[in-house]
């Protein structure tokens, strides 16, 4: 059984038109593939951002290794209380 | 489904997590080490640990079968999830979050915002807003497991949720509240996999990507007539403009919680809790696939489970639920899926719902024990660990009590709710307190107060979707809302009340006093 050309037929019935399979990966709305597009440049984005700055920030933000290991401290006391 | 084989899956997956659990407590000395070993750690176990607390059972089970219901119009929340969630929280909030976190000494939301503010009224009132907002999200977070449960085991759904919920408090208090990095990795390895695999086979099944995007296309005059009147325009297309299905759409669920993640109290601790900024950089990498995998994924293939259901039984997908959205992926990985892969899945469901609630239960716990109690009656400090614990059991039997009370189809919603209450009440003191050094402490309080109250009115007397149940409405006006020109009745809470707290801590800011300048250096330095 086709059932594409069934599911078409029904379509083209009820909408009056034809399905544009020149359309973005079978899907006709541009506020739908518009969606994934975005969230696509969004990911790569997120990527790039990730590569170039993969190894940076290692160090202390305040450049006092003591004052992440107190706070360390204090949050593992708390997390024990638990 | 065989129910010994479940059993013995789960209990080897949970041996496996408590003896991860054991390795990773075992190995870190003290606090220096935890510090440091966690900056040496594997960038693989870190992206999987990472990726583990990003999604919850509530992303997989409900909104995917939102999406099932509404289309694929659900991507616009991956695009949020990651534009919003992941790219502009850990680049503009993260790494400003936890230099000002550490400064000022605090360990929770609220004690980050008290402390900002120097307001323990602030503390105190954020504490209370999170003890009794979380364990709405914790309830649909342990009814997406359930339903699942139910779904394949064709059980009753009250005993489905009992285990469920009794399988994720044994991991919780016997230790999964630490949150052990390689207990997380396992978690995350499984979750991403599924999503992968699920995806793959859903394409497979159908005929391959073109293929089946143009049957659901063509599926678009099978949408039943009471949800084409409202504004469904089949599953590859958006709701028409204007329409009902189009406000709620794009308000109670992509907007609600594409925005309402900025100010998730666990998201914000997590900032805190990282071991440097480097992890923060990474972790927008990874975060990012992850998110795109796993809701990305699960929305694509729930808006195509009605390929599947159609040429298996005739039925859109909402038609198979029952009308129970909440049963639209499992019963699509019941029927589609082969049988091993629903004992994978069971268990991505398991660490979804262990990450995620793990770090509510621990939200709620010293929300109640330290953020409350703690200042509220210091004169009980002595005794902060067993209120805490208290709190968190407390918490756990609320959200399993309040997970058998709510309706069917109620997890994106739910969680919908509890991210607008959030957003509402803490996003824009929580920008302000990192960006606006004019902001004063009346100021903050005012709007966290307006924002939680704008929220409760909403909710009780606009938005029908709660008010119509909730009665209190109809009780006082003899109508079920009291805005009756569209669409105000409709739309979500969050474009009301999120607005009103802005508003109101931009105004009061200009009209009270600034802060000392001391404290800001000391902020902002």
């Amino acid at each position: 059984m086709n059932w594409r050309a069934i599911l078409c037929t029904e379509y083209q019935k009820k909408h009056d038109k034809s399905i544009n399979y020149n359309s973005m990966i079978g899907i006709p709305d541009p506020a739908i593939w518009a969606g994934y597009l975005l969230a696509i440049l969004s990911l790569l984005a997120c990527v790039v951002y990730g590569i170039l700055n993969w190894n940076k920030g290692n160090e202390s933000d305040f450049h006092d290794e003591e004052q992440d290991i107190r706070w360390e401290e204090k949050e593992e006391s708390i997390n024990d209380m638990i | 489904m065989n129910t010994f084989t479940l059993g013995l899956v789960v209990v080897t997956y949970l041996l496996v997590i408590g003896y991860l659990g054991y390795r990773g407590l075992r190995g870190t000395r003290n606090a220096g080490d935890y510090l440091l070993g966690g900056r040496q750690i594997h960038p693989f176990v870190m992206a999987m640990s990472y990726g583990a607390t990003f999604i919850s059972t509530s992303a997989i089970i409900g909104f995917g079968g939102i999406s099932g219901m509404y289309g694929m119009g659900l991507i616009w929340l991956t695009f949020l999830n990651i534009f919003v969630g992941v790219l502009i929280a850990f680049i503009f909030f993260g790494r400003i979050t936890r230099r000002m976190g550490h400064r000022l000494d605090a360990h929770t939301f609220p004690e980050f915002l008290g402390n900002r503010f120097q307001s323990k009224s602030i503390q105190v009132l954020a504490s209370l807003i999170i003890f009794l907002a979380m364990p709405l999200y914790a309830a649909v977070v342990l009814i997406g497991g359930a339903r699942f449960i139910e779904s394949i085991f064709q059980i009753d759904f009250g005993f489905a949720l009992t285990f469920f919920a009794v399988v994720i408090a044994a991991y919780v208090i016997v230790g999964g509240l630490k949150g052990v990095m390689y207990t997380e990795a396992l978690q995350g390895s499984i979750m991403f996999v599924s999503m992968f695999f699920l995806l793959v086979v859903t394409y497979v099944k159908l005929g391959g990507i073109n293929a089946a995007h143009e049957a659901l296309t063509g599926m678009a005059s099978l949408v039943p007539e009471k949800l084409a009147i409202q504004g469904h325009a089949g599953w590859t297309a958006f709701p028409k403009f204007n329409s009902a299905w189009w406000w709620i759409l794009t308000t109670n669920i992509i907007l609600g919680v594409g925005i309402g993640v900025l100010a998730q109290p666990q998201l914000v601790v997590r900032f805190m809790t990282v071991k440097s900024t480097r992890e923060l950089n990474r972790a927008v990498l990874v975060g990012a696939i992850f998110i795109f995998v796993s809701t990305g994924f699960v929305f694509t293939v729930g808006a195509l489970s009605n390929v599947f259901f159609y040429r298996e039984s005739g039925q859109i997908a909402l038609e198979v639920a029952k009308g129970n959205v909440d049963l639209i992926i499992p019963e699509f990985i019941s029927r589609a899926m082969p049988e091993w892969f629903v004992y994978l899945f069971m268990l991505a469901l398991l660490s979804a719902g262990m990450s995620t609630l793990s770090s509510q239960f621990h939200a709620m716990g010293t929300a109640i024990g330290r953020d409350f109690t703690g200042v509220l009656f210091p004169r009980f400090a002595s005794r902060t660990m067993l209120i805490t614990r208290l709190g968190i059991v407390v918490a756990i039997i609320g959200s399993v009590i309040i997970g058998y009370m709510l309706p069917a189809g109620i997890v994106a919603r739910g969680t919908a709710i509890f991210f607008g209450i959030c957003a509402a009440s803490f996003l824009p003191v929580y920008i302000a307190a990192i960006y606006w050094k004019r902001a004063t402490r009346n100021a903050a309080l005012w709007s966290i107060s307006s924002g939680i109250l704008s929220s409760i009115f909403a909710l009780t007397f606009l938005h029908q979707k709660e008010s119509e149940p909730l009665g209190i409405c109809r009780m006082l006006f003899g109508r079920d809302y009291l805005i009756d020109s569209f669409p105000w009745m409709i739309i979500d809470p969050i474009i009301i009340a999120l607005p009103v707290s802005a508003l109101v801590l931009i105004m009061v800011s200009f009209f009270t006093s600034q802060p000392e300048q001391s404290h800001l250096e000391r902020c902002f330095k």
